[in-house]
């Protein structure tokens, strides 16, 4: 039997609960059963017939596309999750200092993570254009032999151009992430280590590094999902291209499911990329909330 | 795919079994009212040609009592807009304006066919060229009207070919053979081609050349044949312009077409095959290179072969769940009367190039005004003997090419391996159908 406190407590969350259920739940089973699918938009607005397992084993065996895309989103994971956790981290160590210069310079850090995606592709990929590109420009007076280079013909080049874009936009939160980490180690350990002889590097090393370690993961395993996930600045600042160079995961189901319109096949994309980024977000969770507390 | 008997048939069909009647009279409109306090929602795209077609609705309104609402949505959101109100089977919108390329997946899914309703309102097909109207056949029956309309010309920098006393490139060698000198002489590149990806627009020009060749995307069987010895020329020839004779900007091999526009827009390239609506940029007040300095011919050619140009078509589609439906015909029938098209072309207040009917782009007083450039435009439709084919796969199709045209451009790949391995992959997609 509901009590009364537990009928207005079920009432107070229905709202919550009914407006999730709408927007998340039901569109995540709906995609599922739709991954069972031949469901193409080409054809017929409605889902075709039940296909079992078929869009997933077209997918990782008859997809001449799938495999490489993957190795591009591994690529661009990896690179990218390295090089964002490092600036982090070294933004971090330089502003975790307190005066006026690095109050500045920590309120300029929020820009960068205020301006959407989209525009940052848009902007990027104006500015690395060889004909007017403003960092073209910069770049070709530094270095000469890189002048009239076009960034966007070269698939490293590209993914350059495009984690570097990406680096801008996210380092700063994860940097705001780590100074705050940074904050709570107490100055007692690493003022003994210093007194015993440790180098700053020796301090960093053996006595800061491990105390803000379980942030330093969760901020990588963060940043590895959001990673997976990158969308817009692939859309406005590289097509995918050269060839399908920087073609990522999210990116293809996107284009399997709303250009070629095969809604089954692009659930089924969707849903091996779902998978990894739930495995991912178990381990957030996991290292966040210990099973002990 | 070659203007087959069947589409020429399919037109005249459109055009005389149902309906090869006396032109109606001008803006004619159903005598009496009929559909007097309905109300038709029509959904275009976001273009100058739709703002200057809503300035014309009060008389429309005025002489049939119909009220018309246009909802315009941006280019970039309007697949998306379509697929929804598809999926839906949504009555919101009467009528609706889509682009080529979408249309066979909304061809009985979203749209209905019109053909006889057409017939009986005396609306004359013949008077669209052929290029145009193939979009709107399908299944024997027409699905709408075409209402946009673009053809490519060569726009090439007239003051710079006057100064080194160079001919106006008719064949794609003149363009290479310009393209080397002008190089030499001055500081522009010979030609801004887009090899980028951007919605296959590195394939625009290609087209083209497939063409000019003797090849195709597919023979009648709807096998990919852009791989035969024809096609791999075509492709080998393209990209040698940017590879081989290095006439185009450095940064052509990502170039998307806008970035193309904007360098001979800037003065930083001579020549530009691009889309005919390009010459609002050279007629605005302020442009740095102007009129008087650009002229556009049709696109080149091989040597022997006819003139080309692969056409970009919008056309107005009637919802097949309108519940007006007599009212969206009969605001179609007045809207794509073609003085109502040829009003806006000659209106001082609007600088669209869009004609899609004979009779405006050989009007004196339309090429007058845009020095011609209808009547060049006229002579490449009456040319086109091919065109990209009318089917659903043909977006995933155009994805593979894409890919595979740009991996040539950036050295990623040879033509051979490129072409060879998009068959394959058109192929599977053809037959996963």
């Amino acid at each position: 039997m509901i009590n009364r406190s537990g009928l207005s407590t079920s009432l107070l969350l229905a709202p919550a609960i009914l407006i999730v259920g709408l927007t998340t739940l039901w569109p995540l089973g709906f995609s599922f059963w739709a991954s069972f699918h031949d469901w193409r938009l080409l054809k017929s607005p409605l889902p075709g017939p039940f296909v079992g397992l078929e869009n997933y084993w077209l997918t990782l065996t008859d997809d001449p596309d799938f495999w490489p895309v993957v190795w591009v989103t591994v690529r661009f994971v990896v690179l990218d999750v390295a090089a964002t956790v490092l600036a982090a981290l070294g933004l971090a160590l330089l502003l975790v200092k307190t005066g006026f210069a690095h109050s500045v310079l920590r309120g300029l850090l929020v820009l960068p993570f205020a301006i959407s995606p989209a525009l940052i592709g848009i902007s990027w990929r104006f500015m690395f254009n060889p004909e007017y590109g403003a960092f073209q420009r910069g770049i070709g007076a530094m270095l000469p032999f890189m002048d009239k280079v076009d960034w966007f013909a070269s698939p490293a080049l590209t993914m350059a151009a495009l984690i570097s874009a990406d680096l801008w936009h996210w380092a700063p939160y994860f940097a705001f992430m780590l100074m705050g980490a940074l904050a709570t180690v107490p100055p007692e350990t690493q003022e003994a280590a210093r007194i015993d002889g440790a180098s700053e590097m020796g301090v960093f090393r053996h006595v800061t590094l491990p105390q803000i370690a379980p942030v330093l993961t969760i901020a990588a395993i963060l940043k590895t999902v959001f990673a997976l996930k990158v969308f817009d600045s692939i859309v406005t600042m590289t097509s995918g291209g050269p060839g399908r160079s920087t073609t990522t995961l999210a990116y293809y189901a996107y284009q399997i499911g709303f250009r070629d319109y095969d809604m089954g096949y692009a659930a089924a994309v969707a849903y091996i990329l779902t998978a990894i980024l739930f495995a991912l977000s178990f381990l957030y969770i996991r290292r966040i909330l210990p099973a002990d507390r | 795919m070659p203007i087959s008997r069947r589409h020429a048939i399919a037109g005249l069909t459109a055009g005389a079994t149902l309906g090869v009647a006396p032109r109606r009279s001008r803006a004619a409109v159903t005598p009496g009212k009929p559909f007097a306090g309905q109300t038709v929602r029509v959904l275009v795209v976001r273009a100058s040609q739709y703002a200057a077609q809503a300035k014309r609705l009060p008389k429309f309104e005025q002489d049939t009592g119909i009220k018309v609402e246009f909802v315009d949505v941006p280019f970039a959101s309007m697949r998306e807009k379509l697929t929804a109100e598809m999926v839906a089977g949504s009555p919101d919108f009467d009528l609706a304006t889509v682009m080529d390329a979408w249309i066979p997946s909304l061809v009985g899914t979203y749209f209905g066919p019109i053909g006889q309703d057409l017939k009986a309102r005396g609306v004359d097909l013949t008077r669209y060229p052929q290029p145009f109207l193939y979009t709107s056949l399908h299944k024997d029956d027409v699905y709408g009207l075409p209402t946009r309309c673009h053809i490519q010309l060569l726009f090439y920098r007239k003051d710079i070919f006057a100064d080194l006393g160079l001919a106006v490139p008719k064949t794609w060698d003149d363009v290479v053979a310009a393209g080397l000198k002008i190089q030499e002489k001055t500081k522009l590149a010979g030609i801004a081609i887009p090899y980028g990806r951007n919605a296959g627009q590195n394939l625009m020009v290609w087209y083209n050349f497939l063409w000019g060749a003797g090849s195709d995307l597919f023979d009648d069987k709807m096998k990919p044949m852009f791989n035969n010895a024809a096609g791999l020329k075509a492709t080998q020839d393209y990209v040698d312009l940017l590879l081989k004779h290095k006439i185009c900007p450095s940064g052509a091999a990502s170039f998307t077409e806008p970035d193309a526009v904007t360098s001979m827009v800037q003065g930083n390239s001579a020549m530009n095959p691009v889309w005919w609506h390009v010459y609002n940029r050279y007629a605005m007040k302020d442009a740095t290179i102007g009129l008087d300095k650009v002229g556009f011919v049709p696109l080149p050619t091989y040597a022997g072969a006819e003139p080309t140009t692969y056409t970009n078509t919008w056309i107005y589609g009637v919802n097949k769940n309108s519940k007006v439906r007599g009212a969206a015909l009969e605001f179609l029938t007045w809207i794509s009367e073609p003085d109502i098209e040829r009003s806006i072309l000659l209106d001082p207040a609007e600088n669209d190039v869009v004609a899609t009917q004979w009779t405006n782009l050989r009007d004196a007083a339309v090429n007058e005004r845009f020095h011609g450039m209808h009547r060049t435009a006229a002579v490449a439709l009456e040319k086109t003997r091919k065109l990209v084919p009318n089917i659903p796969e043909f977006l995933p199709v155009v994805d593979v090419l894409e890919v595979a045209m740009n991996n040539i451009a950036t050295g990623q790949a040879t033509v051979a391996d490129a072409m060879n391995g998009a068959a394959t992959q058109v192929a599977r997609l053809v037959r996963r159908g």
